[in-house]
């Protein structure tokens, strides 16, 4: 019995596993820093892989709590974004109860982790990704102002979506052009029903492709409503992000290495924060640790 | 802290079970309108317009070659007026589902080794041409397949000397597709209505 033998043109994976691999083999160097960036490396990628598992399971039901598109072809649960605008247009309260205990009880728990251990979107920033740190007063002044936008399209999708019927951010979504648009039309171009919103959704991925490689994470640290669903409870999730200040000699290290640019070590529940465990590892006097409060 | 965080999770907890069933029903009904996995496996058969005696344009350089129907199908043609050929092989998801499909819909019963198909006058050989590699009848894959996908399906009957047939590859059971399986099982009538023994 074999389950690959590589019969690509019989295999669902196909569109994924190949630029997973290519990927993979970029970011390696990267991740073998250190046991805990192995084990987000294995649990990025087995997202990757539990995202699309429909043509095993279908729809689940479920909800990504992270970023991914529920139009993507093997998409195996909804996107929260997605539920949020129906919940708006068809004014359906049990579907926002739903996405607000399922997106909150994750976060609960796991605060932003998702985004730095489950996120695809924040796996493809992590290997495109070229610039940490900005260091012009400006583009800094940009960088945090800029972070609000996140909150400001999170706010508005609900009632952009109910006031004109359409499913205000998804037809739009540079994410939703990423996984579900482009592999349709790469899979069956015959399919694909052109909107009036196509050009507009690709002008924006192609932004969102400039904005990753020019800062890492920078579709995370702006504009990611999702992220901004999760952020809040940073502050009081379970998983915590903990600093010995006494024992801080306060090298710097762990804002340098930072992802998000979050004030290490001053502000380690900080809302940007995707526990990533960067810090953690880089720290010469192992005053930062990662874990369950 | 720790009482702030029990609390959130209980308001959530109850938050979800509450949305539980309505998410549910969405997904029914998402499964029932969609063909998972179909855009990875397109189907052969664009519409289905009839049956075809020689390869048609789907097959490429093959289009309008004769096909070299196995002998053991040529045989079998002769003694029963419909032949319907599963190609799946363990571990292929999508032939499972499509399987699962048509055993809805009432087209077929038992798994897919040993299953066999409801209609009268069809005979059915479910072949697993990877890990069956020994059964000589997988050959017949290489026949009917356009690029080794799986699951492929194909149906063929006898009328007046020549034998007509007509293959899906790929899970087709999308409603809003051509070539779903409810096709398959007009397809088959058709087939059985035509047929001339």
């Amino acid at each position: 019995m074999t389950l690959c033998g590589f019969n690509c043109g019989a295999c669902p994976f196909a569109y994924l596993c190949i630029p997973m691999a290519v990927g993979a083999a970029i970011v390696w160097k990267q991740y073998a820093e250190s046991a805990m960036q192995k084990k987000r490396f294995a649990s990025q990628v087995s997202f990757l892989f539990i995202s699309n598992l429909a043509f095993l399971v279908g729809s689940t039901g479920l909800v990504y709590t992270y970023f991914y598109c529920w139009e993507a072809p093997l998409a195996a649960m909804a996107c929260p974004i997605g539920i949020l605008e129906h919940a708006a247009i068809e004014v359906d309260l049990m579907l926002g109860v739903y996405l607000a205990g399922f997106v909150g009880l994750v976060s609960v728990v796991f605060g932003r982790a998702a985004c730095g251990w489950a996120c695809p979107i924040g796996f493809l920033q992590d290997m495109i990704g070229i610039r940490k740190k900005i260091r012009s007063s400006l583009a800094r002044t940009l960088d945090r102002h800029g972070r609000w936008l996140k909150w400001a399209i999170l706010l508005a999708i609900a009632p952009a979506s109910y006031i004109t019927g359409l499913m205000a951010f998804t037809e739009i979504c540079p994410i939703g052009g990423l996984t579900a648009t482009l592999p349709t039309l790469a899979l069956d171009p015959g399919a694909y029903t052109f909107s009036a919103f196509f050009y507009p959704k690709m002008l924006f991925l192609a932004g969102f492709f400039v904005l990753a490689v020019l800062l890492i994470r920078g579709w995370c640290r702006h504009l990611c409503p999702i992220g901004a669903m999760m952020a809040p409870f940073n502050r009081f999730s379970f998983l915590q992000l903990r600093v010995d200040h006494d024992n801080c000699i306060h090298c710097g290290r762990c804002a340098d290495i930072c992802p998000m640019d979050v004030d290490m070590p001053e502000h380690p529940a900080s809302a940007e924060c995707v526990r990533c465990g960067r810090c953690v590892e880089v720290c010469p006097v192992d005053v930062i640790s990662l874990g369950f409060r | 802290m720790r009482v702030l965080q029990v609390a959130a999770v209980a308001v959530m907890g109850v938050l979800l079970a509450a949305g539980t069933h309505v998410a549910y029903e969405t997904a029914q009904t998402f499964n029932e309108n969609r063909c998972w996995g179909c855009l990875a496996l397109d189907p052969v058969g664009k519409a289905f317009d009839g049956f075809w005696t020689t390869y048609p344009p789907a097959y490429g350089g093959r289009e309008g070659e004769n096909v070299s129907h196995p002998g053991w199908i040529r045989a079998e043609l002769n003694e029963t007026p419909v032949v319907m050929l599963f190609f799946w092989y363990p571990g292929c998801g999508s032939c499972k589902t499509l399987w699962d499909k048509m055993k809805d819909e009432g087209t077929v019963v038992g798994g897919e080794a040993d299953g066999d198909v409801t209609l009268d006058n069809v005979t059915l050989y479910s072949i697993d041409f990877v890990s069956g590699g020994n059964d000589t009848r997988s050959q017949a894959f290489d026949v009917y397949t356009i690029d080794r996908g799986a699951p492929t399906t194909v149906v063929l009957f006898k009328k007046d000397g020549a034998i007509y047939w007509y293959a899906f590859e790929g899970a087709t059971y999308s409603k809003d597709r051509n070539g779903d399986t409810l096709t398959m099982r007009q397809l088959l009538e058709r087939a059985l209505e035509e047929a001339t023994p």
